[in-house]
């Protein structure tokens, strides 16, 4: 484990935060926030020093009304050139805005106005998710008293065996191989089905469904609405 | 109008063409019948000179030779009879046979003799014609020829069909014109409609031709292609501006709420109660301009569909959300010790709803089940396919709504008075309706047995699940 990694998984102390606003005022109630939480954010406004800078940040804070291009665009540019944690805060609301920044690889995104303490869950989510997928893939995947073994193909909570269907342990498995990251829906379904037409969409609905209810961990698989799926860990 | 303004000319004209066409056919057959009448009497004159001669020289040989060769000539037959009504030369015609000596006896009486009745191209009667012998005083005896009409009728035939196929041809034309003509003034009251129905569906710049039709329709339809203009443009205002309040209004917001929150960590024990009162009111401000802006936003989306624009491929699984809904909100519904349920059986419902749309309805629906059902009570969720369509509905045992507030709960801006000095911003529910009605869905607030609400949501199946 790096030393990056080690200080991010004791804590997450002192993240380097890389704060792409072109809004001042805005720019540094978010930074004395950061500040004062004991982590150490710079901050840019144009997309293009975003693009220079990200490889001194442990996560990027990127608005998406920019004076030099729209944010997702910037978004594009990094994520061809990057793995860093990239949180979108936005204030455009609508839901078409938002499943675009999924599909350009933003890892979250926090619509404006919210607050200081929800901005940094979210920051510690994202960095924490990212954790997670920098492991190399792991045999067994382990999310609080759930333990789900990928390669036995089996599913425990606590010392109780969860006993699932094999579609509904492919679903699973779909997730938990990519811990913390939002899965594409048709990403799941190739795994799972090999293909991704639209009726196969349908019945992935119903294993996702009695997986929940089979698992009974509310929060445990996040649905990002219009995109697909998360396992929180 | 189409049809009347057809059958008001149609009729016109067929009256037109008939009262032109059979005048026409009349006197054309008279004009036959007349000419008919003068050549046979001419001839029966000539007989008749013949006669005389014949009758003052006692010498009939001239006369039966004018006779036969009359005979042989038109295959009339001829009847030339003395004072008594006896034949004197007959060839073809005899005394006996019908009506010939009644013709006979009017002639010589010097009456005039019975004209015919006009023919007509199916007349087939032959036709009996008399004239007296001799001058006025001295009548000597009488000729009567039985003479065939075929001929006549079949000239008669000849014209009339001349004159028919012309009135048709006539009657074709003015059929085309009244068409066209109808066409002309029609074509741009349809394309006005069309344009009035796009602008009401809400498309934008609906546009309509303005070089149809009779100038002053073309003078309508430039006024409607400018009122189009102005309506547009203020629909782009309208729109314009709630994408530059979204922005204008959150960065400011997002501020003061940062700000705010910054505030936490230099308080005095006096300046708490006024610090939490703002928060209080940061966070109201909040939630009611983000429901305004989905409010704004579901109005544009209606739009947009009613005109043809938006997705309508979109659809989702309710059973799959529902499931997913409760989760979310099962740790508010615990908070306010309220039990929420999911459906019982696992059925995919796919609805004719983008996912995120269904979701901000459920969410209306569940927050306000927890808000307002009260401790103890149980909301559940559920839904199922029903005559065709997707049926979800949040249903809760809790006190419910009387029958007046249940009609207007989804106005906007409308709160329950029960409910006085909640937070909610009065347009939750006015949003899920207005999401739902732009997908041909309906949404309804209903009383639940014994006791309760049930708000419940009915959308169109997704093309491909519709078995």
């Amino acid at each position: 484990m790096s030393v990056q990694q080690q200080r991010l998984a004791n804590g997450s102390r002192a993240l380097r935060v890389l704060l792409v606003e072109d809004d001042d005022i805005f720019a540094e109630s978010v930074a004395k926030a950061l500040t004062r939480l004991g982590h150490r954010p710079t901050r840019v406004s144009h997309g293009g020093d975003a693009v220079v800078r990200h490889r001194d940040a442990d996560v990027v804070l990127l608005d998406l009304l920019l004076p030099d291009g729209h944010g997702l665009d910037v978004l594009r540019e990094l994520r061809g050139v990057t793995e860093v944690p990239i949180l979108v805060l936005t204030a455009i609301g609508d839901d078409r805005t938002l499943v675009r920044a999924l599909h350009s690889g933003a890892d979250d995104y926090l619509v404006k106005p919210f607050r200081e303490d929800v901005l940094l869950a979210r920051i510690e989510a994202v960095v924490r998710r990212i954790q997670f997928s920098a492991q190399p893939p792991a045999r067994v995947v382990e999310v609080g008293d759930l333990r789900i073994d990928l390669e036995a193909r089996r599913v425990t909570a606590g010392d109780e065996e969860v006993v699932l269907t094999g579609m509904e342990f492919d679903v699973l498995a779909a997730l938990a191989r990519r811990r913390g990251t939002a899965v594409k829906r048709e990403r799941v379904l190739d795994e799972v089905y090999g293909d991704a037409s639209r009726t196969r969409t349908h019945s992935l609905g119903v294993h996702l469904t009695s997986l929940r209810r089979k698992l009974n961990r509310p929060g445990l698989i996040v649905t990002l609405h219009g995109f697909g799926y998360r396992l929180e860990g | 109008m189409r049809r009347r303004l057809l059958l008001v000319l149609l009729a016109f004209s067929a009256f037109a063409v008939t009262a032109f066409a059979w005048p026409l056919l009349m006197s054309t057959a008279a004009q036959r019948t007349q000419e008919f009448v003068i050549t046979r009497t001419a001839d029966l004159d000539r007989i008749a000179a013949v006669a005389q001669q014949a009758a003052l020289e006692h010498d009939y040989v001239d006369l039966r030779a004018e006779v036969r060769a009359y005979h042989d000539l038109y295959a009339d037959g001829v009847i030339v009879v003395d004072t008594a009504g006896d034949s004197l030369v007959s060839h073809g015609l005899a005394t006996t046979e019908p009506g010939v000596e009644k013709a006979a006896a009017t002639a010589l009486k010097n009456q005039p003799a019975t004209v015919p009745d006009d023919l007509r191209p199916w007349s087939t009667d032959e036709v009996l014609l008399a004239v007296p012998i001799g001058t006025d005083t001295r009548v000597s005896g009488a000729v009567v020829l039985r003479s065939s009409v075929d001929v006549a009728a079949a000239d008669i035939a000849g014209t009339w069909a001349l004159i028919l196929v012309t009135a048709l041809a006539a009657a074709v034309v003015c059929a085309l014109l009244a068409l066209l003509l109808a066409r002309w003034v029609l074509r741009p009251l349809r394309e006005l409609e069309r344009g009035v129905l796009a602008l009401a569906a809400g498309q934008r710049d609906a546009h309509i031709g303005e070089h149809l039709g009779p100038r002053e329709l073309r003078a309508l339809a430039g006024s409607f292609n400018r009122m189009s203009a102005a309506v547009t443009t203020a629909a782009e205002q309208q729109s314009r501006l709630v994408a530059d309040a979204s922005h204008e209004l959150r960065s400011p917001i997002a501020r003061l709420r940062l700000t705010v929150d910054s505030l936490t960590h230099h308080l005095t024990p006096a300046g708490r109660p006024a610090y939490r009162r703002i928060s209080g009111e940061v966070e109201e401000l909040e939630s009611l301009f983000s429901s305004l802006l989905n409010l704004a936003n579901a109005d544009r989306t209606a739009t947009e569909l009613a005109a043809g624009a938006g997705d309508l491929e979109d659809s989702c699984d309710a059973t799959e959300l529902l499931f997913e809904r409760r989760e979310t909100w099962l740790p508010a519904a615990e908070q306010a010790g309220v039990r929420l349920t999911a459906p019982d059986v696992v059925v995919p419902v796919q609805l004719a709803l983008p996912e995120t749309e269904l979701k901000q309805v459920l969410d209306v629906a569940i927050d306000n089940a927890i808000k307002y059902a009260g401790t103890g009570a149980h909301v559940r969720l559920d839904c199922e396919v029903a005559a065709g369509r997707g049926r979800v509905a949040i249903a809760d045992d809790g006190p419910g709504l009387p029958e007046p507030d249940r009609a207007v709960a989804t106005t906007r801006f409308w709160r329950s008075r029960q409910h006085h000095g909640g937070t909610g911003s009065g347009l939750g529910l006015a949003i899920a309706e207005r999401l739902v009605t732009a997908r041909g869905g309906t949404l309804s607030v209903l009383a639940n047995r014994p006791s309760g609400l049930v708000v419940e949501v009915s959308v169109p199946l997704a093309e491909e699940a519709v078995p």
